[in-house]
């Protein structure tokens, strides 16, 4: 039985960035240790592992390095909720660094 | 009522015009609408007096009207995906079906109503209300493409594309009487289908008739260069549907597919339609996919999985619904994707972070990948011992009433218990009318080897004959 | 602050470094935009880049070509299937929420590049190299408060390249770095390799251990590393500062670092040090990458004589020291420069033309920038002219540089033996000229060589300098002290 705490349905919440309320993290702890109860059977199966990444049967496919007829018609402004000076703006971020550090 | 594509053509060859014909759609589904309850099919229509009236109708679908699932771009319609958080959304760009469509002369008239992003088997999902089964209003359509499915069965427009995820245009078509074609991954370009799990989505066609799926497929397959997965293989042809003959063709019957809760006069119906295909020729064979019932569980991983990768981009930055209420930066992306999606949406956007977080993967979606490997393996070697098409139940039950399943997630999943295993493997599937069942349809289905759709419609096309079903008009009063 | 002077004695650096190029496309990775530095801010987006619903990516055949080129100038192992994966975060400038990558399987993998480490060589492993789409830029300053964000760069292909922690001192890193960029932007030319405008970016990771040990200590990433300078100094600074948290009897903390170049140290990232999970997976939105054969011959093809292989053969074929091959073989067009000036000479003058190639016409591609070549300058044809003048004794150094001035300037494209001619610069042969003028000079001079007579022949010096003078620089310097002595010895003995 696969249990889903309210610490791990918060981590997961935080990582998909959706604010949940109390109640939402017990529902979703309940529901998703339910569906996943049922996921057991994923181990029933005979499976091969390989060597290699997993082949998917799709011819490859790549595009010559010229310019596309696919930029926008419209400024990111008709778009974007915040735009200033072409820019695309939003709160900073609480802590600086995020991803790289580089700004 | 426009039924099928021949009907619109004969009302064009009558005079009519183009936007004649668009304004039938809309005067149909104007009394659709109006009636209690509504059926909601259309999230958004165009306007009739504002689109051309003659001209440009040339090509094979010249003045056809149609309708587009919600989740597939049109620039003359808002795109929402039936969700909040693209509520108003209209995108710069065609899906390349929908280009191919317009090339071919057919007339967009309307978006229709689904599960948001595509997630569900009832529509029930949608932002902006359930649409219902035009056969009985308390029912659900089937889902996600549960608007395309009732616009064509109540006779708004003869054909819908709609999305397959895990069956999404097979499911409703067999709630609501009619064709629900499943090209094979690869057959038509995703580009402009907005992705719910990249790996299994693929367009599909909602029509009351296999040959009129034939017609739409054909004018939509075939590669494109901004779709990477979208191959190059000889287009399935319509003209070439009625040379399928049934006598000598090897159809399988996968035993495992006559579990999982079927409903015995489901069961009925297929015993029915199977011994007519023996009577007409086909040689039936029972065979094994000893992975089946493995398929919920992968396809349950791996579609949430890659959903939850394909809605980041949901993040009120650059489009879209935002709320700022907040403080920060962190603050605005939680609260617009809380405010912004569904129950539903969320459940699988938790679970498939959960399924490729670190200290999961390997258990969940590493698993996943495996068994999807196997259950692919499964119909190559029965493809391979002979078999030319699989035959089964679409799904389980006739059309489901609205709520029924909504507190039980995983019971909604099981209704696409028949369903997921052509996605995850990326085979053609077609559902097919079979018959009704207390005034509910239900259909079977045909599954083939990838890319050999002309075959598999062909059997469509026998089946179809041999059973004779029709979908009723809905509501008799209605032209 | 030098690595003398905290005390890094007995302590030894294990350093890595992580590479980000920029490749040389006209379009980016996964889209048809132009891939141009310096445009107004999100000009250069589509559907596919901005991350709008139903649009997908689709890979740009040259950026996978220039990373299999790039591989094999690093010696790697190219894998005929490789796969694109997502790596999932939440970033402003990453509008589609997650960064198309490689993770599991890198198009390339185990190569080396060479460094000299002072006497000795080294080769530092390199383990992988993947493709990638570059993130949009993030401006934190603009606006107040407020993060803006400019996608052009969104989607642009980069390479990136990681180093086994092979790398023993900040020396090493960047003498790593300085070969790597010699290689991808000269000999792969893949990338411009600028780092002002971000088309190579370096990030840098570094334990200490005792010397002699084997084992790996905990180690802290290194970011914002401008310039190679930059890495030098902030690895110096981790280096001692990770030595001296050790002998302080504290641990390191695994964190990642920026390098403030102000205060030329390193300082832990601001904010909490959250646990990142990536979530990589497979990208379903993109078949697996094949690379045939044929294109991994075509790239190889594509690919110069490479730097050690070169650097070795014009040592030992041209006789020159390994400080001047090395110089020689800096970029393949400087090489090949330099070989079809001596193809011309001779081998026998290869030491002259490489100083001349080196000297003047080095000086003067310094002064134009850095894109100049030695062939804008002037032909291997003029240049070879030069050298031979100047070896047959017609040009001095002095002459030979005035030359080469004149052919680089005024006189660009112009015959060498016509202006050296136009402009007097040939030296005089004539003996009977050279007398005339030494007697000129002695006569004028009359204290200067009674002195001379008398024993000062330090003043032969001043006689030399008064007749080149007097030549206007076109006396043959070793003619004239010949000449010179014999005439005032006559004179002496008169």
């Amino acid at each position: 039985m696969t249990r889903i705490d309210p610490e791990t349905v918060r981590h997961v919440a935080r990582l998909a960035r959706l604010r949940l309320d109390e109640a939402e993290v017990d529902q979703l702890g309940s529901e998703m240790s339910s569906i996943l109860d049922h996921f057991a059977a994923l181990e029933e199966v005979d499976v091969a592992r390989q060597e290699g990444p997993t082949p998917r049967s799709i011819d490859p496919f790549l595009r010559q390095d010229v310019e596309s007829a696919d930029q926008l018609t419209l400024p990111v402004e008709s778009l974007a909720p915040d735009v200033r000076a072409g820019l695309i703006v939003v709160p900073r971020l609480d802590a600086l660094g995020g991803k790289n550090g580089e700004s | 009522m426009i039924r099928t594509i021949d009907e619109a053509r004969s009302l064009l060859a009558g005079g009519s015009t183009g936007r004649d014909l668009l304004e039938r759609a809309a005067a149909r589904q104007a009394e659709l609408e109006s009636e209690d309850p509504a059926l909601n099919a259309f999230l958004s229509t165009i306007e009739p007096e504002s689109q051309l009236g003659s001209g440009q109708e040339a090509g094979p679908l010249a003045g056809v009207p149609y309708a587009v699932k919600d989740n597939i771009c049109t620039p003359d319609l808002p795109t929402t995906c039936g969700s909040l958080i693209l509520e108003g959304y209209r995108s710069p760009f065609s899906a390349t079906a929908v280009a191919r469509l317009d090339a071919a002369g057919a007339r967009l008239f309307g978006k229709t109503n689904c599960d948001e992003f595509a997630m569900g088997s009832s529509t029930e999902n949608s932002a902006f209300g359930p649409s219902r089964n035009p056969f009985d209003r308390d029912r659900v359509p089937g889902g996600s493409s549960g608007g395309s499915a009732a616009a064509v069965a109540a006779g708004v427009v003869p054909f819908a594309l709609g999305s397959e995820t895990g069956g999404s245009v097979r499911q409703p078509a067999s709630f609501c009487g009619l064709v629900g074609l499943k090209p094979s991954y690869g057959r038509v370009s995703r580009y402009g289908l907005v992705a719910f799990a990249s790996s299994l989505d693929q367009i599909g066609i909602l029509t009351r008739g296999v040959r009129d799926a034939g017609q739409v497929l054909e004018i939509i397959s075939g590669p494109d260069p901004r779709d990477a997965t979208c191959q190059d293989r000889p287009l399935p042809r319509a003209a070439a549907l009625d040379g399928v003959q049934l006598d000598g063709q090897v159809i399988g019957v996968p035993e495992e597919y006559l579990g999982f809760g079927l409903d015995g006069e489901v069961r009925q119906a297929f015993d029915a339609a199977l011994g007519q295909l023996e009577q007409a020729g086909a040689r039936i064979r029972e065979v094994s996919l000893p992975s089946a019932p493995s398929a919920i569980p992968c396809y349950y991983v791996i579609a949430p999985a890659e959903a939850s990768s394909n809605l980041a981009r949901y993040d009120g930055v650059r489009y879209g619904f935002r709320d700022g209420s907040g403080a920060g930066l962190e603050d605005l992306y939680s609260r617009t994707r809380a405010g912004g999606f569904g129950a539903e949406v969320k459940r699988r956007i938790m679970l498939g972070t959960f399924a490729l977080s670190a200290g999961y993967f390997d258990e969940y979606y590493g698993r996943a990948l495996l068994v999807r490997q196997a259950i692919a393996n499964d119909f190559e070697r029965v493809f391979d011992s002979g078999v030319d098409a699989l035959f089964t139940p679409t799904t389980p039950t006739p059309a489901f009433r609205l709520g029924e399943k909504i507190a039980n997630p995983y019971d909604m999943y099981l209704s696409d218990v028949y369903t997921v295993s052509a996605n995850l493997a990326g085979l053609p599937a077609v559902s097919v009318p079979i018959g009704n069942i207390g005034g509910l349809p239900v259909g079977a289905q045909f599954m083939a080897p990838r890319f050999t759709e002309e075959t598999m419609l062909g059997l469509a096309v026998r089946l179809e004959e041999l059973v004779g079903y029709a979908p009723p008009d809905v509501d008799g009063a209605a032209a | 602050m030098s690595a003398g002077t905290i005390g890094t004695d007995g302590w030894e650096a294990v350093i890595g470094i992580e590479v980000h190029v920029q490749l040389r496309t006209r379009t980016k990775m996964f889209c048809g935009c132009l891939a141009e530095y310096g445009a107004a801010p999100n000009s250069r987006v589509c559907p596919v880049c901005l991350g709008l619903p139903g649009a997908l990516p689709v890979p740009n055949e040259q950026a996978v070509r220039l990373g299999v080129r790039a591989a094999l100038a690093l010696g790697c192992s190219i894998h005929a299937n490789s796969r694109f994966d997502r790596k999932n975060y939440f970033y402003p400038d990453l509008p589609k929420g997650y960064q198309i990558t490689q993770f599991d399987w890198p198009v390339a993998t185990n190569g080396s590049v060479r460094i000299r480490s002072g006497d000795e060589e080294r080769s530092i492993g390199v383990r992988r190299l993947h493709l990638e789409e570059d993130a949009g830029k993030s401006q934190h300053d603009r606006f107040d408060g407020s993060t803006a964000v400019d996608l052009n760069r969104a989607g642009v292909p980069l390479a990136e390249i990681v180093t086994e922690p092979d790398l023993r001192s900040p020396g090493e890193a960047r003498a790593y770095l300085t070969r790597l960029k010699q290689l991808l932007e000269h000999f792969a030319a893949v990338s411009d390799c600028n780092m002002e405008e971000g088309s190579l970016r370096a990030d840098a990771n570094l334990s200490v251990r005792r010397v002699g040990s084997t084992a790996l200590g905990t180690k802290t990433e290194v970011k914002n590393l401008n310039s190679f300078a930059h890495v030098e100094k902030a690895l110096t600074y981790e280096f001692e500062r990770q030595v001296a948290v050790l002998e302080a009897g504290d641990e390191v903390r695994h964190e990642t670092r920026l390098y403030d170049p102000g205060a030329s140290e390193t300082r832990p990232m601001r904010g909490k040090e959250e646990a990142t999970d990536y979530r990589y997976f497979p990208e379903p939105d993109l078949p697996l990458l094949e690379i045939d054969e044929a294109v991994i011959e075509e790239e190889r093809d594509n690919l110069p004589e490479l730097p050690d292989q070169l650097e070795a053969r014009l040592q030992a074929q041209y006789e020159l020291s390994e400080y001047d091959a090395r110089l020689l073989g800096m970029t393949p067009l400087r090489a090949v420069y330099f070989e079809s000036v001596v193809e011309r000479t001779g081998a026998e003058l290869a030491k002259s033309a490489a100083n001349l190639i080196m000297g003047d016409l080095a000086a003067e591609l310094n002064r134009r920038g850095a894109n100049a070549t030695e062939e804008q300058l002037m032909s291997p044809e003029t240049l070879a002219r030069i050298v031979s003048l100047r070896s047959e004794g017609m040009l001095s150094s002095g002459t030979a540089s005035e030359a080469l001035r004149l052919l680089i300037g005024e006189e660009a494209g112009q015959d060498p033996d016509d202006v050296v001619a136009r402009h007097g610069l040939a030296q005089v042969q004539d003996d009977s000229q050279l007398l005339a003028w030494i007697s000129e000079v002695v006569q004028a001079h009359p204290d200067e060589s009674a002195r001379f007579r008398g024993g000062e022949e330090k003043l032969i010096g001043f006689f030399m300098g008064a007749v080149m003078r007097a030549s206007g620089g076109k006396a043959d310097p070793g003619r004239t002290r010949e000449a010179l002595t014999g005439y005032l010895a006559a004179e002496t003995e008169a």
